[in-house]
């Protein structure tokens, strides 16, 4: 069953088209990469996708769902890129508000596994305003995944985080066996580490998906992922 | 050097064709108001009372507008190879530019040819003041602000050492007072314009110094509306808009306890009551003229906190998405009743002063607090959000705002939505009430899921997150 699904997606902002006519669909439990140069239309199809903004053409599903539907809502876990939690409140402040409006049960547990899993603590009483931005980006991670999603949409996430702190994340996001995800990024190491499938998108369509074993097929010997992936892009033009 | 920084200063806020339209926007304000002085209308207030109205709305616009200094600044501006000074005045003229279209709302409020002469004095020592008093904490701000007020207001009363007092037949006294005011000011500002950048990376970065929060709040058990509700009743984030209007894309934000406003919103309603007492002796026509600068400060209050930044520092990818426009609803009500409460001292205190004195005008006093001024508040934080949506990402760091004369129109059109407010003693009860029940329904459409839908695609696609 697919948890997540693009059909024949079209979006322009005014006069650039960032979308056009982009079509996926992530397997229940998949964790799969959108991969593509800056402007491809990643964080878009995103947005699209936990419906922030709605398609010109083209539908997306989340489980089958309207990506506005209650139902949707509920499975959803989003991280938009430069994620930014509310300034004037603290981490904890931050954490306890959106669980309220998640509706969590065990809010002080959860809170207290999202401190400790983010490293967190110490800052748990700071104001975000006062925090640096890969401080930000932990509590906004921690956001993310306070309700437990059952998918999750991550676009850059490790983005403004120390190595010892991308290398948490990781491990936890893998660690997360049923949990559909999709990891928007331009860094094909991330995606590596991340997920088993890859889409790569330019120009807001889909250029070409495989498992990461088939990129690396694609490859003369030896030759980095990056580089195939580059040709296939300059390929598509 | 300098007139090239200037260019940039004032690029870098507004492009080319914003700044076109700004000063056409200008021109048109001044024809209208030569138009009308040439036509016989010598003043929209009652005459005198003309330069309370200045005297209001510079204090107002004194401690809403700051120097429009963006993040871009501190990572492009401050770092060029420039004597600091140079770039600081740079800044200061700059501002000057945007400061001329609220010197100008001053005249087409007095209209008289003495207005004319005054408002760029205003003009020009309110955007110094901005400078003077950049970096000062609110108090110190809230306290210079008022002795100028005042100051401002003395003409009221016959003091001719004001430059209010040009409206009040002083206008010697009045203009030299105000062309005083000004050199006076723009001098400490020009001289202020050079430690500028320095004032504001420590002002910047003070919220390092603040390590734990010692006023938190607690969400957990509440359902999310209460949540909501909560915490815009925790919080009063006050966003200054650098003109809000729409003019540039300067913003600050500081969230105050709502506990620490309290006081100060009583000490007016006290004042206010006090005011209106002794007014109450020396006769009617003055008494109601008060009540009107009474609402008139209770729906400009809302239209410069609520209306104008309940959603600036808003985030919709963990609330929106989480539970849909229905959240945006959530907002936009909390945010009324925050505003409610901040001015419900005053509106306490007028309510009090009708019942025991002037009960023939309570019940429309009444409609107008419990009914008129929530529901256009609740309107006006939409056509914001709508046609001037800024969102503070941090401090200083706003979403990109493009001056677009539609922005301008729709701020006006919130003044106008507010105005049967302020002719609360003109309207009779009926007309209210139907108004009222009117903009209910405009309002109950306008917060249909579909349309909310359309605003948070809207908000999305200028940058908010
Ligand atoms: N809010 C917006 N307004 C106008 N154009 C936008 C907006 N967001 C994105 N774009 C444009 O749409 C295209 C795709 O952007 P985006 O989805 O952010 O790409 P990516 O995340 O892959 O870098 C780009 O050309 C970008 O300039
Ligand atoms: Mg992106």
């Amino acid at each position: 069953m697919l948890c997540i699904e693009a059909k024949d997606l079209h979006k322009r902002y005014g006069k650039v088209v960032a979308l056009d006519g982009l079509s996926f669909g992530v397997e229940c439990g998949e964790k799969v990469a959108l991969i593509g140069p800056n402007g491809a239309g990643k964080s878009t199809t995103l947005k699209v996708l936990v419906g922030l903004i709605s398609p010109d053409q083209g539908y997306a599903k989340i489980a089958g769902y309207d990506p506005d539907s209650i139902m949707a809502r509920k499975v959803i876990g989003y991280l938009p890129e430069d994620a930014s939690p509310y300034p004037m409140l603290t981490v904890r402040e931050n954490l306890e508000y959106i669980a309220a409006l998640r509706g969590v049960e065990d809010v002080k547990e959860r809170v207290e596994e999202m401190l400790d899993l983010l490293e967190l603590r110490e800052v748990e009483r700071r104001r975000v305003m006062a925090l640096s931005r890969g401080q930000r980006q932990k509590v906004a991670i921690a956001l993310a995944l306070i309700h437990r999603p059952k998918v999750l949409l991550l676009d850059e996430p490790l983005n403004y985080l120390d190595i010892p702190t991308q290398e948490k994340v990781i491990s936890y996001l893998n660690s997360l066996k049923d949990v559909t995800t999709l990891v928007a990024t331009h860094i094909m190491s991330i995606a590596v580490r991340l997920t088993s499938r890859v889409l790569i998108i330019s120009h807001g369509k889909l250029i070409w998906t495989g498992t990461v074993q088939e990129l690396r097929h694609m490859g003369k010997e030896d030759e980095p992922i990056e580089s195939v992936v580059a040709r296939m892009m300059r390929g598509s033009g | 050097m300098l007139w090239k920084l200037i260019k940039f200063a004032v690029l870098s806020r507004i492009s080319k064709r914003g700044l076109i339209l700004l000063t056409l926007l200008n021109a048109f304000i001044l024809l209208i108001g030569f138009g009308a002085y040439f036509h016989g209308v010598t003043s929209l207030q009652y005459e005198s009372y003309a330069t309370l109205y200045v005297a209001f709305i510079y204090v107002l616009l004194g401690l809403q507008a700051r120097i429009g200094i963006l993040k871009s600044d501190f990572d492009y501006y401050f770092t060029l190879p420039i004597d600091r000074k140079t770039l600081g005045t740079a800044l200061i003229i700059a501002n000057l530019i945007f400061m001329s279209v609220l010197s100008l709302s001053f005249v087409t409020i007095t209209l008289s040819p003495y207005g004319f002469a005054v408002a760029p004095f205003l003009g020009i020592s309110l955007a110094s003041l901005t400078l003077m008093t950049y970096g000062m904490s609110l108090k110190e701000r809230v306290a210079i602000f008022g002795i100028i007020g005042l100051w401002l207001s003395s003409a009221f009363l016959g003091f001719p050492f004001s430059p209010l007092a040009a409206d009040t037949g002083h206008p010697i006294e009045g203009l030299l007072s105000a062309a005083a005011f000004a050199i006076i000011t723009l001098y400490f500002g020009v001289r202020r314009a050079g430690a500028l950048d320095v004032v504001t990376m420590r002002e910047v970065s003070r919220s390092e110094t603040v390590r734990e929060a010692s006023d938190t709040v607690s969400f957990t058990g509440t359902s999310p509306f209460l949540a909501v509700l909560r915490l815009k009743l925790h919080y009063v984030g006050i966003t200054s808009r650098y003109g809000f209007m729409g003019a540039t894309a300067s913003v600050r934000a500081r969230a105050i306890p709502l506990r620490t406003a309290m006081p100060i919103v009583a000490a007016i309603g006290v004042i206010y009551f006090i005011v209106l007492s002794i007014l109450r002796a020396s006769g009617t026509e003055s008494v109601t003229t008060a009540m009107i600068m009474g609402t008139v400060y209770m729906f400009t209050f809302v239209m410069t906190t609520a209306g104008s930044s309940s959603v600036t520092m808003e985030r919709f990818w963990p609330t929106v998405v989480s539970l849909g426009p229905k959240y945006l609803k959530y907002v936009i009500l909390s945010s009324v009743i925050q505003a409610m409460v901040l001015i419900s001292p005053v509106g306490i205190a007028q309510l009090t002063f009708l019942l025991l004195y002037e009960t023939s005008y309570f019940i429309d006093s009444a409609l107008v607090l419990f009914g008129y001024i929530p529901l256009a508040t609740a309107i006006s934080i939409m056509i914001f959000a709508y046609f001037i949506p800024v969102q503070l990402k941090d401090d200083l760091n706003v979403t990109y705002q493009e001056f677009r004369p539609i922005g301008f129109v729709a701020g006006m059109l919130t003044g106008l939505l507010f105005m049967p407010a302020a002719l609360f003693t003109l309207i009779p009860a009926w007309v209210m009430v139907v108004a009222i029940a009117l903009i209910a329904l405009i309002l109950a459409a306008l917060t249909s899921e579909d349309v909310l839908k359309i605003l948070i695609e809207k908000m999305t696609e200028r940058g908010y997150i």
